[in-house]
């Protein structure tokens, strides 16, 4: 995690958000949430507060009601451990419009940086496996906003896994301080007058 | 009328009553109490998504209801125990209308060791959480109850599905 090339949380965080303005993003628990919502705040991001490991899961019932837009999940190596199931289901029904981001910083950093020992697996193995069909692991913000641009601008393309390995860069802002019930139906109302197709 | 003919009407007439309520995306995990309702269920026009846990189905449900669609959840009161953190975390905090159907296993007759403490949870944890639950009787009354708390009201429900009523035989 000492890289002095490597991405960080926020520099990898910018980029998602500058290249999905038309998609809807789900942000992972914890920090993911927080620094999300410090780097800009818009009616597209659903911030994920709490029930840690469903991320990809809120994003598959995102992917089965808005099949013309394609659906950003933003998830940490220690959320996706938790609950790898949600992407058995993305590939069992074939999600082609799901882009599922993995940042992994090898640890759970809201909770005191304790190790998730991420390191034993691979993860574009495990996502080939669970039938994502484009994967690829990133480790450069340009080649990252290129993926973003080709993935999130193609619905149904088929589900794509990005995997980042990023160096945490410590305590984001403050907690968001948008009602839980506003965040949803903010989400509902976004997604009925603005998500489009670039 | 046998018990096997009177449990597949009441599963036809219950899904016939849920499409006609405009649930259109059904997500669940199989339960031996709800078979036949999962084979009802699964025939055209519709069919259910099966989940590997009865979690991912809340989330995934949350995230349809969020995109639009008016999902529902089948599960297994098992499965409850499972999807106590997506819906005490998500769920109830968020406000989403999910509606529900949970069976009861561990109830009279089914006196299975093993789902005894859940069935004896199973109405206390969901009245704990805020989510109104009711147990099926009437089918009529039953989708009147859901219709008006799911869809009116805008809040979760459950309803709650005895091991007899569509004809579990704990012999079987």
């Amino acid at each position: 995690m000492t890289d002095i090339d490597q991405l960080t949380s926020t520099e990898t965080l910018s980029a998602v958000i500058a290249r999905s303005g038309h998609c809807p993003i789900v942000f992972t628990t914890g920090y993911t949430c927080r620094r999300a919502f410090a780097i800009g705040d818009a009616p597209n991001h659903f911030y994920m507060v709490g029930s840690m490991g469903l991320a990809c899961a809120i994003g598959c019932g995102l992917a089965l009601a808005r099949a013309d837009v394609t659906v950003v999940v933003v998830d940490g190596d220690g959320s996706l451990l938790m609950n790898p199931a949600n992407s058995f289901f993305l590939g069992a029904y074939g999600l082609d419009n799901v882009h599922h981001l993995v940042l992994d910083n090898g640890a759970y950093a809201s909770t005191g940086n304790q190790p998730t020992n991420s390191g034993s697996v691979r993860f574009p193995v495990l996502a080939d496996a669970l039938g994502y069909r484009d994967i690829a692991t990133v480790t450069d913000a340009g080649e990252l906003t290129e993926r973003l641009t080709k993935i999130n601008d193609t619905p149904g393309r088929g589900a794509a896994f990005t995997y980042c390995p990023v160096a945490d860069d410590g305590v984001p802002g403050g907690r968001i301080d948008i009602s839980l019930p506003d965040l949803a139906t903010r989400m509902t109302s976004w997604l009925g007058s603005s998500a489009r197709r670039p | 009328m046998t018990s096997t003919t009177l449990a597949d009407d009441r599963a036809l007439r219950l899904t016939r009553g849920l499409r006609d309520l405009g649930y259109d995306e059904f997500i669940g995990v199989p339960c031996g109490i709800l078979a036949p309702l999962f084979a009802a269920l699964d025939t055209d026009p519709g069919r259910v998504l099966y989940a590997p846990r009865e979690d991912t189905a809340v989330a995934v449900a949350a995230g349809a209801e969020m995109g639009g669609r008016r999902p529902l959840v089948v599960m297994q009161n098992s499965g409850l125990g499972q999807s106590v953190n997506a819906l005490a975390s998500l769920v109830v905090p968020y406000r989403l209308p999910i509606a529900m159907i949970v069976s009861l296993r561990g109830l009279p007759p089914d006196a299975t060791g093993e789902n005894v403490v859940m069935g004896r949870l199973t109405e206390p944890l969901l009245g704990q959480m805020g989510i109104a639950t009711r147990r099926c009787g009437d089918i009529d009354d039953d989708l009147t109850w859901l219709a008006r708390v799911s869809l009116t009201d805008r809040r979760p429900a459950a309803l709650l599905v005895e091991p007899a009523f569509f004809g579990w035989d704990p012999a079987r």
